[in-house]
């Protein structure tokens, strides 16, 4: 049982945004800080680009957890993007608790551009954390296989 | 001809029966709506219901239906593996339905591939109405509560068993290979005679219904369409219930190379629709795409297959959101039409 | 129901009404319809009464795409109706000098479906109401049944029976029904399991038949392109897969957030009475706990989804 459960490497989706959180990516690489490579980064301008459907979507293509992560209140490049973006995120993690699917599946942080170290600490839980969830199954579209 | 009887308390033996042959799809109740659903082993069909929200011919022509899987450049054809069908607890009206939508998907020049693996060798049992509603308008579009059209089998109620009238060769012959049913006597038979007329006779009479597609091709540019459709919200549900509805969408679902090209139930009522590549759209406002219902199912069918696209089954009466009402509609036109005929 | 012709058809000439949006008796036993008034004598045939449940702010929409712009237009508005003409206001879609609300007083309305379960068959021709019970008749029956058993259930977690806004009100306020409190569905669902949960979502909407009677029905679903008709990128399989029946109802609740005023249209809409509105119900408690916002209570204050505060709770956040 241990063994299957240290075989599963969740596939997870990260949405940066450009601004801070993607470049607090950049500096964890470039100090060469270690941490867990299940992640797929997809940059956005702004946390508040992320529409929820595309954590959903994501969630029904089978990956097993996705992280959005942006400015800290009051830093946004764009002024207000990520305080929308808050409201929109906390309705999504309400519904999706509601609805019976894991809350640990899909996360959100603040990480800043001089935040490298946080950003592989975020990174770090989130993967465990979904990998001790196991693989998604709820919202995977398992399709017209007969 | 020889008749059968089926008593009430024998119908899971008959339906055990037929399991043998068939399988059997039989009004089964889930999360609060009765459908047409394959029966498991044992389970029992819920005749205790006059029509299901959903059409009957979802048996033999799926809402959601896989055409092919595809990989890279490999395509495999999805097969129907079910084994013949055999639907037991249809009405008339949508028996009826079957026949209608066969006309469009089988001809000489035609046959649809995948409503034939379905609906070949298939046994369509139905059952008569003895209590129509005052939504069932079968009988003025050519049909009725104990129509056979469409069927094989015509089960009628008598109170304590069904009286099963074979339809066709192949009803004949799956009766009387029966073991659980007995014949039934001429006195049986004539038991059928009473319900019969009392469900007729307490329909709604019909208007003039031949003078129907005559008027409406008279009135296509008549403002009574504004006040018919007016408040019509263009939702799919008068489609997606209707029996002689038969319009399709092909849609590719893939990722990543490997998908599925699925054949799904469209409806008319949709602005996309007739939403063509450029962006225009023949049928931009609601009431253009309501009238484009009424006129192809009372009008251009009659064309097309020279009979109302219509069973009078009355769910779109019933389910219609804001209670557009197609008897009215009938009604009023064949009115408006006489006006201004006899205007001229 | 004569007072009620008087009144709207004086408001219809002083206010110089293009139309005015009501209802009608339907073409079903106990059902009344939306009809568009066009004339102080098509007045005459105005109802509105326990039979008329339909959302009338729903053709607000299409009225402002009119060749030619939205016309001068009156409604009769139950409070949810108004609620909904308060949020497409606020919400920038119709304009408010070409609307007159006239309020009246709803003690909630008959959903078709619950009718026709209690009815089993009978067809009743005429009913009346009798405190808390309508007296339901037929050629030859009569059956007395709880209002409370055959109305709409947003009906009977209702917090705004009258119009919290109108330009016109007809009748006596009229009190609150609530059987339950305003989320005691949310909460009861809340105190399952999580997988329980997920089964009773699953097994609703893998019934869903995607015909968008709920989005049609819906007031503030006003999208010209919604969300299911995109096709490059395809947000949503348009076939009834199940997981696609999820994202369907996820999204649309999503987008409602904050929007929705329960008026109950969608689940009644529904032909296979789905419960869609558990979902954007509990969005609506979080909006109000978390935003204290409540949609359609004015003209001015802009909905929770498109305003914050620097202060916002974010314990969700990492």
């Amino acid at each position: 049982m241990a063994d299957e459960m240290a075989e599963f490497e969740p596939k997870i989706v990260a949405f940066l945004c450009n601004w801070c959180s993607y470049a607090g990516a950049d500096l964890a690489g470039v100090s060469r800080i270690q941490y867990p490579s299940n992640t797929r980064v997809i940059r956005v301008p702004c946390s508040g680009r992320v529409d929820p459907m595309f954590i959903l979507k994501c969630l029904q293509d089978g990956y097993d957890g996705v992280l959005v992560s942006g400015c800290h209140p009051g830093d946004c490049h764009y002024i207000s993007g990520n305080y929308v973006a808050r409201r929109k995120f906390a309705i999504l993690k309400t519904m999706l608790d509601f609805l019976g699917i894991e809350p640990d599946r899909v996360q959100f942080s603040w990480v800043s551009a001089g935040e490298g170290e946080k950003f592989s600490k975020v990174i770090s839980r989130v993967t465990e954390t979904v990998r001790a969830l196991g693989p998604a199954e709820k919202m995977v579209k398992k399709g017209y296989r007969e | 001809m020889d008749y059968y009887k089926l008593k009430k308390p024998n119908v899971d033996e008959f339906i055990a029966e037929l399991r043998k042959e068939y399988s059997v799809y039989a009004p089964v109740d889930k999360v609060g709506i009765t459908s047409f659903a394959p029966l498991a082993e044992g389970q029992s069909p819920n005749m205790d219901f006059l029509l299901t929200q959903k059409p009957a011919k979802e048996v033999f022509y799926p809402q959601t239906e896989v055409l092919l899987h595809f990989e890279g450049d490999q395509t495999t054809p999805a097969e129907y593996t079910g084994g013949p069908i055999a639907i037991f607890g249809v009405r008339p009206c949508d028996a009826r339905g079957f026949k209608i939508v066969e006309k469009v998907f089988v001809d000489d020049r035609y046959k649809d591939f995948y409503w034939l693996a379905r609906r070949k060798d298939s046994l369509v049992i139905a059952v008569g109405c003895n209590s129509p509603v005052p939504e069932c308008f079968c009988n003025w579009v050519g049909g009725g509560p104990f129509g056979t059209e469409g069927s094989d089998v015509l089960a009628i109620d008598t109170g304590e068993q069904y009286i099963l009238e074979p339809i066709t060769e192949l009803g004949k012959k799956a009766l009387s290979a029966m073991n659980c049913l007995e014949k039934a006597t001429p006195a049986e038979v004539k038991a059928v005679d009473a319900p019969k007329a009392t469900a007729i006779e307490s329909m709604t009479k019909p208007p003039e219904m031949e003078n129907l597609k005559a008027s409406l091709d008279s009135l296509f540019d008549d403002p009574l369409w504004n006040d018919v459709t007016a408040k019509c919200l263009g939702c799919a549900v008068c489609t997606y219930s209707c029996p002689t509805c038969y319009c399709f969408d092909i849609q590719d679902e893939s990722r990543r190379g490997k998908g599925v090209r699925l054949r799904i139930w469209d409806t008319c009522q949709f602005p996309i629709f007739t939403k063509e590549g450029s962006g225009h759209n023949p049928r931009k406002s609601q009431m253009s795409r309501l009238r484009q219902r009424y006129m192809h199912k009372f009008s251009y069918m009659i064309e097309t297959i020279s009979e109302f696209g219509c069973v009078g089954c009355g769910r779109c009466v019933t389910a219609c959101p804001v209670n557009i009402d197609v008897r009215e509609f009938i009604v009023k036109s064949l009115e408006k039409a006489q006006q201004k005929g006899a205007a001229v | 129901m004569k007072d009620l012709i008087d009144k709207v058809k004086t408001i219809f000439a002083d206010e110089s009404l293009d139309v005015v949006i009501g209802f009608e008796r339907g073409s079903i036993p106990l059902r009344g319809t939306p009809r568009f008034f066009e004339s102080a004598e098509e007045l005459d045939g105005l109802i509105f009464d326990i039979t008329c449940h339909n959302t009338l702010a729903k053709y607000l929409a299409s009225e402002k795409k009119r060749p030619g712009g939205p016309r001068k237009i009156g409604i009769i508005a139950k409070g949810c109706d108004a609620r909904a003409v308060a949020q497409m206001v606020v919400e920038d879609q119709f304009p408010k000098e070409n609307i007159v609300v006239m309020g009246v007083p709803c003690k909630g309305a008959i959903a078709p479906s619950k009718l026709r379960k209690i009815l089993d068959g009978k067809v009743a021709q005429d009913f009346k109401i009798e405190g808390e019970i309508i007296v339901i008749s037929g050629e030859d029956f009569s059956i007395d049944v709880p209002i409370v058993e055959v109305i709409q259930n947003n009906c009977l977690t209702c917090q705004h029976p009258n119009a919290p806004q109108s330009d016109y009100f007809i009748g006596e306020p009229a009190e609150p029904i609530p059987t339950k409190t305003p989320f005691a569905d949310v909460e009861k669902l809340s105190t399952k399991t999580p997988e329980e949960r997920w089964s009773y979502f699953e097994e609703e909407y893998s019934a869903c038949i995607r015909c968008y009677a709920c989005r049609n029905a819906c007031p503030l679903c006003y999208c010209e392109e919604c969300f299911v008709e995109r096709t490059n990128p395809s947000w949503v399989g348009k076939g009834t897969d199940v997981s696609d029946n999820f994202i369907y109802h996820i999204v649309r609740a999503l987008h409602l957030a904050g929007r929705c005023v329960d008026c109950g249209a969608c689940a009644t809409a529904c032909p296979l009475d789905i419960d869609v509105r558990i979902l954007g119900k509990r969005v609506e408690k979080e909006v109000l706990e978390r935003f204290d916002y409540v949609a359609g209570l004015d003209y001015d204050t802009p909905p929770a989804l498109a305003a914050f505060k620097e202060d916002d709770k974010e314990e969700f956040i990492m």
